[in-house]
């Protein structure tokens, strides 16, 4: 969908924007924290191949964090921040400054006060990303708290996952904290009319560069 | 009805508040009353930072102005942030816990933001106190666990020589057996007996025995691969689980540990010389069933002991 100029710039813009989150996030947690995102890509999730190891998260069973956040109206969409729950553990216990060693993955032990956590990083993160695209995009958007949920996934509700949105950016994800990487994964289902407004904007701005 | 929603604000149990674009405070509710003492009359009008000075930080003028301008909304933790609005004087305020959710509002042309402040104390005792009686579990359970480990060592070894005991040897002889018949492996099994150990002991009392029990488990581990097991079935018995290449090997292996015992031993002072007896049955030579093979060795080295001891013998069927 996105061809290599049109990934580039992506990667860039939202690393910038992750970095603005990153550095809202070290002062809160008082702890340095890099946010990294590798890759992105626009796909549609029927389209993925399962045998991905990048898209692990969609196809495989097991407990996920998830936390979603809805933003309208020019510019719609649903963005998903996604950790398998075994690494939102360890990301709430490095942000508390507790040490995480002791986590059973089959066993998430996730308290009311870890889920407080995720609930504000995703929000920190989702807000910088969504935010900044409505800069980009010139455009006013409106969005509210992140809604946060621990589900089991089992290999069926995989396909439903993502019902209803057709193509997804998708973000790969990377905390970088105390010597540990927690990866997880940033999904932004768009609207068709979202999408369009969002790859004309790019390739203004790519012809702009190069004209 | 703006009277009833006027009430039902100062009824809630939450903490709300809203600011407009200056931070000005334009609406302050009973339940924020109540926590810091401030009437509504006397905070309406003024700062917010005025008001409550944790909201001079950065992080929360960043909030704030996001809401305000970009109408951002933003959940700030209890457990990262601990508490954002400080009860009156006299009153303890390490233990509060608030979450807080900041919100956009608009009226007209204005925008505003709502601070709703929900008190988190009561759920950050109760997670305090779960994880604490976790880390106690956790570290039950790790002392239940390494006493398992001990107690499952101490009956599998014998604690004068810290050598697998019969139990142990049981085990692995029948493994090395069902491996071998797997593998067409072959196996010496070696009784190794002290010769006139009793007078040993009669002579130099039990302390120095056991010291001459620990010299042979050594002699004996130090003689045989590592591969192979040496066990201590009891008193001054020993047997010797050896993997062969060919069943010859077993005779080489036994003059290796009868030559172990051929220098005496140095105990408290002593000289002690003392020579052993080996019965030897093979695997798959001289039968399949481990119960079968000790007999056998048993009986081997029984007649060698009969025949003047201090040598091997391989056993033959007339032993038994």
């Amino acid at each position: 969908m996105l061809n290599d100029l049109q990934k580039d710039l992506l990667t860039e813009l939202v690393n910038v924007y992750v970095g603005q989150a990153a550095n809202m996030l070290s002062e809160i947690v008082e702890k340095r924290i890099v946010l990294n995102i590798p890759e992105v890509e626009l796909i549609s999730i029927s389209d993925v191949d399962p045998g991905d190891r990048r898209y692990n998260i969609f196809f495989s069973e097991g407990h996920l964090f998830r936390s979603s956040l809805q933003f309208g109206y020019e510019f719609q969409g649903k963005a998903f921040l996604m950790f398998p729950v075994e690494q939102a553990k360890v990301l709430a216990n490095i942000c508390l400054g507790e040490l995480s060693e002791s986590v059973i993955p089959d066993d998430p032990d996730l308290m009311d006060t870890d889920l407080d956590v995720l609930k504000e990083v995703s929000n920190v993160l989702l807000n910088a990303i969504i935010g900044e695209f409505g800069n980009f995009l010139e455009i006013k958007l409106e969005y509210v708290l992140p809604d946060i949920e621990l589900i089991y996934v089992t290999n069926s509700d995989q396909q439903i996952l993502l019902q209803n949105e057709v193509y997804v950016l998708v973000l790969h994800t990377s905390f970088l904290l105390a010597d540990t990487d927690v990866t997880g994964i940033i999904v932004i289902a768009l609207s068709m009319n979202s999408i369009s407004s969002l790859l004309a904007k790019m390739d203004a701005l790519l012809e702009a560069d190069h004209g | 009805m703006d009277n009833l929603i006027s009430q039902a604000l100062n009824k809630v149990h939450m903490g709300i508040m809203i600011v407009d674009r200056q931070l000005k405070v334009v609406v302050w509710n009973g339940w924020l009353e109540r926590l810091t003492g401030k009437n509504k009359e006397d905070v309406v009008g003024l700062n917010l930072l005025e008001v409550c000075p944790r909201f001079k930080s950065n992080v929360y003028l960043n909030i704030l102005q996001n809401a305000l301008y970009h109408g951002q909304s933003r959940f700030c933790s209890s457990a990262l942030h601990k508490a954002f609005i400080l009860p009156k004087e006299g009153e303890d305020e390490h233990l509060l816990r608030q979450n807080m959710n900041v919100d956009p509002l608009y009226l007209e042309d204005r925008s505003y933001a709502l601070i709703q402040i929900s008190d988190m104390t009561n759920v950050n005792t109760r997670v305090y106190k779960l994880k604490n009686l976790i880390k106690e579990l956790e570290t039950e359970y790790a002392k239940i666990k390494i006493s398992e480990k001990i107690s499952k060592h101490l009956s599998l070894h014998d604690p004068l020589t810290g050598l697998p005991n019969r139990l142990a040897y049981n085990d692995r002889l029948a493994w090395a057996i069902s491996n071998a018949q797997r593998n067409h492996g072959k196996l010496a099994i070696m009784f190794v007996d002290a010769d006139g150990f009793k007078q040993v002991n009669d002579t130099y009392g039990h302390d120095v025995g056991d010291q001459v029990l620990l010299e042979m488990a050594k002699r004996l581990s130090e003689t045989v691969p590592s591969t192979d097991t040496v066990a201590r079935l009891g008193g001054d018995e020993f047997i010797i689980l050896s993997h062969l290449k060919d069943d010859r090997d077993a005779e080489v292996i036994a003059k290796r540990v009868e030559a172990a015992f051929s220098t005496h031993f140095k105990i408290a002072g002593n000289y002690i010389n003392l020579s052993i007896s080996i019965g030897i049955s093979l695997f798959p030579k001289h039968g399949q069933e481990p119960s079968e093979l000790l007999r056998q060795a048993d009986g081997a080295m029984y007649k060698i002991k009969k025949n003047g001891k201090n040598g091997y013998g391989i056993y033959e069927p007339e032993h038994v």
